[in-house]
């Protein structure tokens, strides 16, 4: 048990002082907060960005429209802002203006010309010509200023409360969806379908990622010959138990961080935002009790026990790293097998497809997960799922452990698939 | 024991008895079985037949592994880990403590010099040492936990004179101190100045098995004696030297001559000889039949398997 706990401290805290463990964990949470603040914050910072100073408005509709329309784009009425420029044009003269200004939105100088006319007053319609550098943004900023500014005038004229209008006009409905299971419990589909996919996807990844990791770490050790000092210590079993559940530790430290932050991030995105002068809601997290992580959970160790497993013995097998990257292709497979089927479980997670694959040992790590957070799934099959990978984990580990006692101490030619065969049986 | 490959035998019917507290020589040419034979006796390989005990008791007894010692003879060490992690690690691999492995950890290095005033390597990493200072952790890691029994393979491989001798004078102080080392090697000079016994293993068979004097006496023939003679001493030698109970054989070389004697004779009956006769010396030397000669007489031209490496 002492040395056990030996080769798990070794392996464990090996990895978490090196310098990849610290690069790799903080990185993540920084490529999260990347994805989940970027994209909102700089489409904000782009259509602040739009100079609305700059652009013209020719106004062929007689009223002050123009004037009220520049007013809304520099802010409102309590505006510090440089405002657009108006030119009042006839409906003569009109053709000859534009033109002029065409030549110079062509050439950039301009960002936009607004041209409003009687027919903008009456039903609403306005020519808006952009120059080619112009943000994607601005016509909805122009058409926005422009409905508040014929709601000022349509209000005005009914003799109705500027405020009360805007209240009335404000007309919005959000619609919360529901999904009733079968079972009667309820869940956000939308955030379910997010919730079960992300969980697929990062146990898939963990287990890339870890697999090589053990894979490298046995061919290492065999290349530097150290396991041959190892191996007159402790037996191969525990060397291979203590290997696997060491890096599995690093895995789960990591794994903790990255959900912790990820969830962090998500659920005060809209506060992150807001600091940041973005206004923006902050994503409700779906609520998962502890009694519906544990089956989460024993997916992701024992799916990784299992395909460390299968690394490990490759690893064991080949001499060098790069023997290693060929050899490794089956189990590779195995995994983008898996994933290669959530398409079909994501659009039919009740089907046979998603039902049968989500049982056998290999995929169920991956498949499973996703259809708990789509379908509900009956409890017995759940079992069964659990206790076939279990086993088939336990049997992995075995097995690469006789295999590790004769592979690590054989170099030189790869053995065939009669030899491995061989020599998992005769260390029974 | 036995044991066998693919496509050859590499141990057949080995049978050895180390007796506690020597210092016993397994000698062989490249390829001979000696690194299969000493990773069966530490169960890294499981003989195709056989039994084996260490210190009594059966070699897959799992308490036996925190008794002995083991250095392969390919060495190798976490290149990334500090040299202080990677002998902690050893260390409690055989049980030891964490704070007991750290005292003795810095009693070994400072023993091998990897210690001083000026410089402690304990905190560098494996790669950042040179070869030799390798080897030596690798040594202070074998030995970290006491082991009763001590199994170096080819110890001296790749250690420069300097180092060699360090090791031989720490291999003796470990037989003071009442342990048992058994080594594999092929350098015969070392192995017939260190060891208390010996077993010559060649084409995967004990060919000889025993101790240094009785090998001797067993292999080495009669003996050997140089004369040098001395005014007239070879005229009067001349009955002697011809006399078929004393000598087998003749190498003259005129006032030099070298005798084999005849087996069962000893030398002091030649030099008896030799004097009845008023035989003037300058010099007489008997000389022992070295290992090296006894090793190549038993192993034969047939024994070295040729492009074989050490291990297989």
């Amino acid at each position: 048990m002492g040395k056990l706990l030996a080769v798990i401290e070794r392996e464990f805290g090996e990895r978490v002082r090196s310098k990849w463990f610290l690069v790799s964990t903080l990185f993540a949470p920084l490529l999260f907060a990347a994805l989940f603040i970027g994209p909102p914050y700089l489409a904000y910072k782009s259509s602040r960005s739009v100079d609305f100073s700059s652009m013209v408005i020719v106004d062929v509709s007689g009223t002050t429209m123009g004037d009220g329309i520049a007013t809304e784009l520099a802010g409102g009425l309590m505006a510090t802002g440089q405002r657009a420029t108006v030119i009042a044009a006839t409906a003569t003269d009109s053709g000859k203006v534009l033109d002029s200004l065409r030549t110079r939105l062509g050439s950039n100088a301009l960002p936009a010309v607004a041209v409003i006319d009687a027919n903008t007053l009456a039903v609403g319609s306005m020519r808006l010509l952009l120059a080619g550098g112009a943000p994607i943004v601005t016509s909805e900023r122009v058409q926005a200023a422009a409905e508040r500014e014929l709601l000022r005038r349509r209000v005005a004229d009914a003799g109705i409360d500027l405020e009360q209008a805007q209240r009335i006009a404000k007309l919005r409905i959000t619609a919360t969806v529901e999904r009733v299971m079968r079972d009667g419990r309820s869940g956000s589909a939308q955030v379910n379908l997010l919730f079960g996919a992300g969980v697929a996807l990062l146990l898939y990844l963990i287990i890339v990622l870890y697999g090589q990791i053990v894979l490298r770490g046995v061919t290492e050790e065999k290349q530097s010959r150290v396991s041959e000092l190892v191996l007159a210590s402790v037996s191969p079993r525990v060397l291979l138990t203590g290997k696997v559940l060491g890096i599995g530790g690093v895995a789960l430290v990591q794994l903790g961080f990255w959900t912790a932050s990820a969830v962090t991030l998500l659920a005060n995105r809209g506060r992150l935002l807001g600091a940041l002068g973005v206004t923006s809601t902050s994503i409700t997290l779906p609520a998962v009790t502890l009694f519906e992580l544990a089956p989460l959970l024993a997916y992701f160790v024992f799916g990784y026990i299992l395909y460390a497993a299968l690394f490990a013995a490759v690893g064991s097998i080949v001499s060098s790293e790069q023997e290693a990257q060929q050899a490794q292709t089956p189990v590779v497979l195995l995994l983008v097998g898996s994933m290669a089927l959530l398409q079909p479980a994501l659009t039919d997670p009740d089907g046979p497809i998603a039902r049968t694959m989500s049982i056998v040992p290999f995929s169920s790590p991956i498949l499973m997960p996703l259809r708990l957070g789509l379908a509900s799934v009956p409890a017995s099959e759940l079992m069964l799922s659990i206790v076939l990978l279990v086993i088939s984990a336990l049997a992995a580990m075995v097995a690469a452990a006789r295999l590790y006692r004769t592979a690590l101490l054989m170099y030189g030619k790869r053995p065939s698939i009669g030899e491995i065969i061989r020599w998992i049986r005769i260390n029974g | 024991m036995r044991k066998a490959y693919a496509n050859h035998v590499a141990v057949r019917d080995v049978s050895l008895l180390v007796p506690t507290g020597t210092i016993f020589g397994l000698l062989g040419p490249n390829g001979a079985g000696k690194t299969t034979t000493i990773r069966m006796i530490l169960n890294l390989m499981i003989p195709d037949a056989g039994r084996i005990e260490v210190l009594g008791r059966p070699n897959t007894d799992p308490g036996i592994t925190d008794r002995l010692g083991y250095l392969p003879e390919e060495r190798g060490l976490y290149r990334k880990m500090q040299v202080r992690r990677v002998l902690r690690f050893l260390g409690r691999l055989k049980g030891l403590e964490t704070r007991e492995a750290d005292r003795r950890i810095d009693r070994w290095l400072e023993r091998l010099g990897l210690r001083t005033a000026q410089q402690d390597w304990s905190t560098a990493k494996v790669e950042d040492l040179s070869r030799g200072m390798q080897q030596k952790v690798q040594f202070a890691g074998t030995m970290l936990h006491d082991p009763e029994l001590v199994i170096l393979d080819e110890p001296f491989s790749g250690l420069d004179p300097v180092n060699a001798q360090a090791l031989k004078d720490t291999v003796l102080d470990l037989r003071r101190e009442g342990r048992t080392v058994i080594f594999s090697t092929h350098v015969m000079d070392a192995a017939e100045r260190m060891c208390d016994a010996v077993a010559i293993i060649a084409r995967g068979e004990v060919v000889a098995n025993g101790s240094l004097k009785a090998l001797k006496a067993e292999f080495g023939g009669p003996g050997r004696v140089f004369i040098q003679f001395a005014d007239d001493g070879r005229d009067r030698a001349r009955a002697v030297l011809a006399d078929p109970s004393l000598v087998a054989h003749l190498d003259d070389h005129g006032q030099q001559v070298e005798v084999d004697l005849v087996p069962g004779v000893h030398s002091q009956q030649l030099l008896k000889a030799l004097l009845a006769h008023e035989v003037e010396l300058v010099r007489f030397d008997r000389t022992e039949a070295s290992l090296h000669r006894i090793f190549l007489e038993r192993v034969g031209a047939t024994g070295v398997e040729p492009g074989v490496s050490g291990h297989g």
